[in-house]
């Protein structure tokens, strides 16, 4: 493989591209009395691409939920760079590097488009001129809100509103971007911008979780996929042709 | 109507109509973090009045010296009420509507305690410095400075909250009020900002019962008056909406001063709701509220 063949700076890369950024370990989290996740085991490495597939009610969203503190784990860790983050309230783990962008596009349609994109810096605490900065690569990545900065949220079509959420979350300079369904409700040509948006973002070396119904979506983008049914991972693996029936199978069937 | 009585009852409706204006605009600080309203809210601006009668008769302090010391206590009451009776509420479930019991039970006891030490007496309380209560001529209209005053103080403070809604801060209290939860995945730190805000709408009660007593009858009976009229005067306007809440203060104090007097006394606050439920009927979003768009 090409890392034998190199540089030292190739071989650190290499380390880096191995280390762990979330380690979930055991999680348990539910609703009340209610439990979705049941012990949960996964891992994202730096500079991955990792794909969560399952069917409605396996407790993807809830997973990403308990990830960004917005449901607290009755038991298990989440660890972030080695660090406990399982307890954290959703500020801390946005100031920790995680940042989500929830399923349904929920943009703020009261507010412009500039004006999502600047709350989604909210922890940052920027300087005038460093917002202006963050916001004009949004506006490179997503040329179609550049042209708009001003209109309301609630005038962009799904897919623009989709791709604000996505900017939103970018905003905060986040070192993992958690993605919950997000071609939910897209047409096939708006999904394929999304897929390149995205490819995008992981050549510049973000990490990214993605949780989707959408498995040919998935299959593309991902290095690696876990596929979840009734709060439990029931696959784990790199996703090929012959991987893709198994995956499917475990799922949905 | 002739045309000197005319102009006493239009000024006299703008002015109150605008103790009304802040009394709703102070409700709405408190409603946007939190989809709380405060039942005590009357009481607090009762208290600022009550409290106003103490520091300038009794004590002879200086207006522009006890004004923010009332604030200070007022924004200390309205942080102490997000604490008690809101944050525990909110903090179990977002959706709960269980602060009803709790604010509605802080303004019981704060009604009582301020009954039990304060009679109902009516005192000439001192003005601002450089204003009166005096009425001008102004053609065929009598105004008094301190009228004009309180009507450009009002516009004031909706211009200027305008402006606070439009920073960091106030970007992310009006995330909040949209939708709690995405805010939240924002990093938006809904416990903090709702502390602050609830403590601006205290201040701004307090602020209210100051610039109130020179013109109203500090009485027992005002604080829930005030919470009626002030809810009213949001509702129209569209709850969470400050431009709405002045245009809606001011047509209830009109609805009122008018009412008195084409009416008699006795059907004032019947004024104010015919033209409430009139309002609303035809939209019932606030005069400027928005519709909210459910998608099913």
């Amino acid at each position: 493989m090409t890392a034998a063949v190199g540089a030292i700076g190739e071989s650190e890369t290499m380390v880096d591209e191995q280390r762990i950024l979330l380690d979930l370990n055991a999680l348990h989290a539910g609703y009340g009395s209610a439990m979705v996740l049941h012990g949960i085991d996964m891992t994202v490495r730096s500079h991955e691409f990792v794909g969560l597939l399952g069917a409605n009610g396996a407790g993807k969203s809830t997973l990403l939920r308990a990830i960004s503190g917005i449901v607290q784990p009755r038991s298990g860790e989440i660890l972030l760079d080695g660090q406990d983050i399982a307890r954290a309230k959703p500020q801390a783990v946005v100031q920790a590097g995680i940042a989500q962008v929830a399923e349904g596009h929920r943009i703020f349609g009261k507010l412009t488009v500039e004006q999502n994109l600047r709350l989604g810096a909210y922890t940052r605490r920027l300087t005038t001129t460093e917002l202006a900065h963050s916001v004009g690569l949004i506006w490179e990545l997503f040329p179609q809100l550049a042209e708009r900065p001003k209109s309301s949220a609630a005038s962009l079509s799904g897919g623009q509103q989709q791709m604000l959420a996505i900017g939103q979350a970018l905003m905060a300079a986040p070192k993992l971007l958690l993605l919950d369904e997000p071609s939910a409700g897209l047409a096939p040509v708006v999904i394929e911008q999304l897929a390149e948006g995205l490819r995008e973002l992981r050549r510049g070396g973000l990490t990214i979780l993605i949780v989707e119904q959408h498995i040919p979506l998935t299959l593309s983008l991902a290095d690696r996929i876990y596929v979840m049914r009734n709060g439990k991972i029931v696959v784990d693996g790199i996703p090929s042709a012959s991987c893709t029936d198994a995956m499917l199978q475990a799922a949905y069937i | 109507m002739s045309l000197p009585i005319f102009f006493d009852t239009l000024i006299e409706g703008l002015s109150t109509g605008c103790i009304f204006a802040l009394v709703a605009v102070s409700i709405n600080i408190m409603y946007r973090p939190s989809r709380a309203f405060n039942f005590g809210q009357g009481e607090f601006v009762l208290l600022g009045g009550v409290l106003s009668l103490l520091f300038l008769n009794s004590w002879h302090w200086p207006w522009l010296a006890a004004v923010p010391v009332l604030m200070l206590i007022g924004a200390a009451l309205g942080g102490l009420t997000d604490l008690i009776a809101i944050r525990p509420v909110i903090s179990r479930s977002a959706t709960s509507s269980a602060w009803v019991i709790t604010t509605l039970a802080l303004s019981l006891i704060l009604d009582d305690e301020i009954g039990a030490r304060f009679t109902g007496a009516t005192a000439v309380v001192p003005v601002p410095p450089l204003l009166t209560t005096t009425p001008m001529n102004i053609g065929s209209a009598q105004v008094s400075s301190y009228q004009i005053a309180l009507l450009v103080l009002t516009v004031l403070i909706v211009i200027g909250l305008w402006f606070a809604y439009r920073t960091r801060h106030g970007l992310a209290i009006m995330a909040l009020s949209e939708d709690r939860e995405a805010a939240l995945l924002r990093g938006v730190p809904a416990g903090r900002l709702n502390l602050v805000s609830w403590m601006a709408g205290g201040a701004l009660a307090a602020l209210v019962g100051v610039l109130a007593a020179p013109i109203t009858q500090v009485s027992s009976g005002l604080g829930f008056e005030l919470l009626i009229d002030g809810f009213i005067a949001a509702a129209i306007g569209g709850i969470g909406d400050n431009r709405g809440a002045l245009v809606g203060g001011l047509v209830v104090g009109l609805a009122q001063s008018f009412g008195a007097v084409v009416f008699g006394p006795l059907y004032q606050d019947l004024a104010s709701f015919v033209v409430f439920l009139v309002l609303l009927g035809l939209r019932p979003r606030g005069v400027l509220g928005e519709a909210r768009v459910r998608e099913v």
